[in-house]
Parts: structure tokens; C-alpha cells; sequence
């Protein structure tokens, strides 16, 4: 298995609740790939907020099924901890989808998928450490 | 038939939980019978949860120039890990 891999925003959490087929096939090549995608359990539960109960059975199925998605937890000292360095630093009102993103990110050292940059401009301004972010652009468009 | 039965300890607490769900259940539910209902319970949303994954999974996989695509989509996004990996 790989040990590099890609963090979801609640962007792309929303979506692939939303049945986004383009979006369901990337992440299905990824895991034909053995790229490993990672769930931060904050950012899953705010975007499932937005999602009805079918909508969110599509999220856990997908996190049953595919080998490599892994959903990501806190669990620990250490892992409250970690997600705690970065909530510190964000501004009122917390982002707390972002700031799990960041946090599992920060330790896993992957990159963020997001389908919208736009969505990070605020939590990136009030970081003190570079945020990476891989956008997802339009299939259609490459 | 003869089923086997062997013995399991649980925290006090959550044999207090089993046995008052076992109460609301109605006179002579067993313990067994209250965890037998909750692991069907489990399996059946689990159930539920991968039925509805697959089925968009099987959508999204029936439209072979939209996997064709996805795989040229994802190919420069993996290349660009496998670069960053490489790099450290």
C-alpha cells in the first residue's frame, strides 16, 4: 500500500453524498490505485449535516467498501491534541470541518482535496503554516 | 437441536443497559435475544449503507468513457504524490 495519499474537504464529502458520479470515479480510481484517501471524522459529520439520511448511507457505505479510504477519528490525547494546535489558531467562529482537515493533514503530510480554493481563503489567512490544497477541476474541462 | 452456550463478562453498566432494554422488550426476552436484535440491528444498517454505495459505485462505473476519464483526471494527481514523495 502507498503511504502517500490525499485528505477530503467537507466539500467533496458533500458532493460525493450528493451522488457526484464524476466525483465517486476519480475516488474509485484512486482506490484501484492504491491511493489512499483519508475521512477526518469532524469535517464528515459537519458535511453530513448538510446531507439527508440516504445521502449520508452513500458516505458510510463508501467508507466500508473501498479498501483504501479510511476514516479518520480522535480518539486519543495526542489526536485531540493535534486538532486543539489548530483550532487555537483559527479565527471566531471556529471552522471545524477545516480545522480537522488541517489537523489530519499536518500529521498524515498529505495534501487537502477540495472542489472549491475559494472555500480555504479564510482558514489559510489565519494559519501560521502553509495549508496544502489540490483543487479538483472539472473532468469535463481536462 | 442443541445450541452451545458459553458465558461472556460485560461491565455492570452495560449489563444494566442490556437488561432494561430487555425489559422494554417485553416479559421473557432474554440477554441473548437483546444482543442477537442489536447485531442485526448493526448488520442491517451496514447492510443498507454498502447497498447504497453500490449502487452509485455501479452507475458511476457502467459509464466507461466517464471511468476513461476519471483515470486521466487522476493520473496527474498521482503523479503529483508519487513527485512530492520522491522529493522528501
Amino acid at each position: 500500500m502507498s503511504s502517500y495519499g490525499y485528505v477530503l474537504d467537507d466539500t467533496v464529502l458533500v458532493e460525493l453524498g450528493r451522488r457526484d458520479l464524476d466525483l465517486h470515479r476519480l475516488i474509485i480510481v484512486f482506490d484501484r490505485s492504491h491511493v489512499r484517501t483519508s475521512v477526518p471524522a469532524v469535517t464528515l459529520a459537519v458535511a453530513e449535516a448538510e446531507l439527508s439520511p440516504d445521502q449520508r448511507r452513500v458516505i458510510r457505505g463508501m467508507l466500508d467498501v473501498l479498501e483504501h479510504i479510511h476514516l479518520e477519528v480522535i480518539s486519543t490525547q495526542a489526536e485531540t491534541e493535534r486538532l486543539t494546535e489548530v483550532v487555537a489558531r483559527m479565527d471566531q467562529p471556529v471552522d471545524m470541518a477545516a480545522a480537522h482537515a488541517v489537523a489530519v493533514s499536518q500529521y498524515l503530510d498529505w495534501p487537502i482535496l477540495t472542489l472549491d480554493l475559494r472555500r480555504w481563503e479564510t482558514v489559510k489567512a489565519y494559519l501560521p503554516w502553509p495549508v496544502e490544497l489540490v483543487e479538483i477541476a472539472d473532468p469535463g474541462k481536462s | 437441536m442443541t445450541v452451545e452456550m458459553t458465558s461472556i463478562k460485560v461491565p455492570k453498566n452495560l449489563r444494566d443497559r442490556l437488561n432494561a432494554l430487555a425489559d422494554e422488550r417485553g416479559r421473557g426476552t432474554t440477554l441473548a435475544q437483546v444482543l442477537e436484535g442489536l447485531l442485526e440491528d448493526h448488520e442491517t444498517n451496514m447492510y443498507r449503507n454498502r447497498m447504497a454505495y453500490m449502487e452509485v459505485a455501479a452507475r458511476a462505473q457502467e459509464d466507461a468513457e466517464g471511468m476513461a476519464r476519471a483515470e486521466r483526471q487522476a493520473e496527474p494527481m498521482i503523479n503529483y504524490l508519487r513527485r512530492r514523495e520522491a522529493s522528501q
